[in-house]
């Protein structure tokens, strides 16, 4: 187990009931080398940087590092976690500030920032998400937006 | 940038702008790589897991994450060659590969996202075919000096389209830096 399990299981979350400034719960995950095996297998993403050590190394990077894509699975999952199976992510925006590498201790973070309707009437939050490393708050940063079922 | 990256500079600049033509995902949307990216992540939603409590949802079918896009529509690891010799003859036909191609003869091969934005019209999931791919060079930065590399950063976007209903299910813009890393 390397993630931190949710309490309330994907229940509907009612728009109505979703304020400004609602902080999400934390989820935490630890990275491991498996982690980056299991990404680079769920992704399908064979660049070096991400499973060959010594390339990442002489590219810049302190070691091999997560994807892009991994990030946006374990925000999007985080997102409808909180909002329901049933809610959809409309839009993901995703900001990597740091690389995240095996060893690491990533915590997600939201906070909803704005509760709207777009101009099919859809129910939208606007979330910003952060994922903490032992080192910096915001080593990754993204804004969702996701419509809620109902 | 002054000097030897002047020239870099004007080049590029014609490779703004056109799409490419439409690439395919290798294979069909599929349950089981549909998991595989939520193994990743450790995502037990249902609607990726669960067909009857998908059919009975709002969607009406097992689903995939919207935002397992760009990994659903990736390239194949590997194909046999006649198969890789055309993808790559339809991607080397394009204006974003003429211009890596230009950044390469100055020792920018290293590629990494700075950010990442997706925005999904509608849902899609197993049975809609595979997944189409439009690319377009939309910006690039004059070269910069940056604490990995000099490097300039390269800005595209993609259309994305199902196969089987031709509907167009997302839009992305990628900002990516390329840079002298060291490694080709």
């Amino acid at each position: 187990m390397t993630t931190t399990s949710t309490t309330a299981p994907l229940r509907a979350r009612s728009w109505s009931s979703v304020s400004d400034g609602e902080q999400l719960p934390p989820l935490v995950f630890e990275v491991t080398r498996t982690t980056l095996a299991k990404d680079v297998a769920g992704t399908r993403d064979l660049y070096p940087i991400h499973h060959d050590h010594e390339f990442a190394r002489a590219n810049g990077a302190r070691d091999i590092f997560l994807n892009t894509m991994w990030y946006q699975g374990l925000i999007g999952r985080y997102v409808n976690e909180w909002g329901g199976y049933e809610s959809f992510v409309r839009k993901l925006s995703v900001q990597m500030h740091v690389h995240g590498c095996p060893g690491d201790v990533l915590t997600v973070r939201g906070l909803v920032t704005r509760r709207h309707r777009d101009d099919q009437g859809r129910p939208l939050v606007d979330l910003d998400v952060a994922i903490a490393n032992q080192g910096r708050d915001d080593a990754v940063a993204a804004t969702v937006t996701v419509e809620l079922a109902a | 940038m002054d000097g030897p990256y002047e020239d870099l500079e004007r080049r590029l600049a014609e490779y703004v702008g056109r799409p490419a033509a439409r690439v395919w995902s290798p294979w069909p949307l599929e349950a089981s790589s549909i998991r595989q990216f939520c193994g990743a992540v450790e995502d037990a939603n249902p609607m990726y897991w669960d067909e009857a409590l998908a059919a009975a949802s709002r969607f009406g079918r097992l689903i995939a994450p919207p935002h397992a896009l760009m990994s659903l529509a990736i390239d194949a690891w590997w194909l046999p060659a006649d198969q890789q010799a055309e993808l790559d003859r339809v991607k080397a036909e394009s204006d974003e590969a003429k211009a890596r191609a230009v950044l390469a003869e100055f020792g920018m091969r290293t590629v990494t996202v700075v950010e990442r934005e997706e925005e999904y019209f509608a849902p899609f999931g197993p049975g809609d075919g595979r997944i189409g791919r439009e690319r377009r060079v939309t910006a690039i930065s004059p070269v910069k000096r940056t604490k990995v590399g000099t490097g300039v950063f390269f800005t595209y976007e993609i259309d994305y389209f199902t196969e089987r209903a031709d509907t167009l299910v997302a839009r992305a813009r990628n900002v990516t830096l390329i840079y002298e890393g060291g490694a080709a």
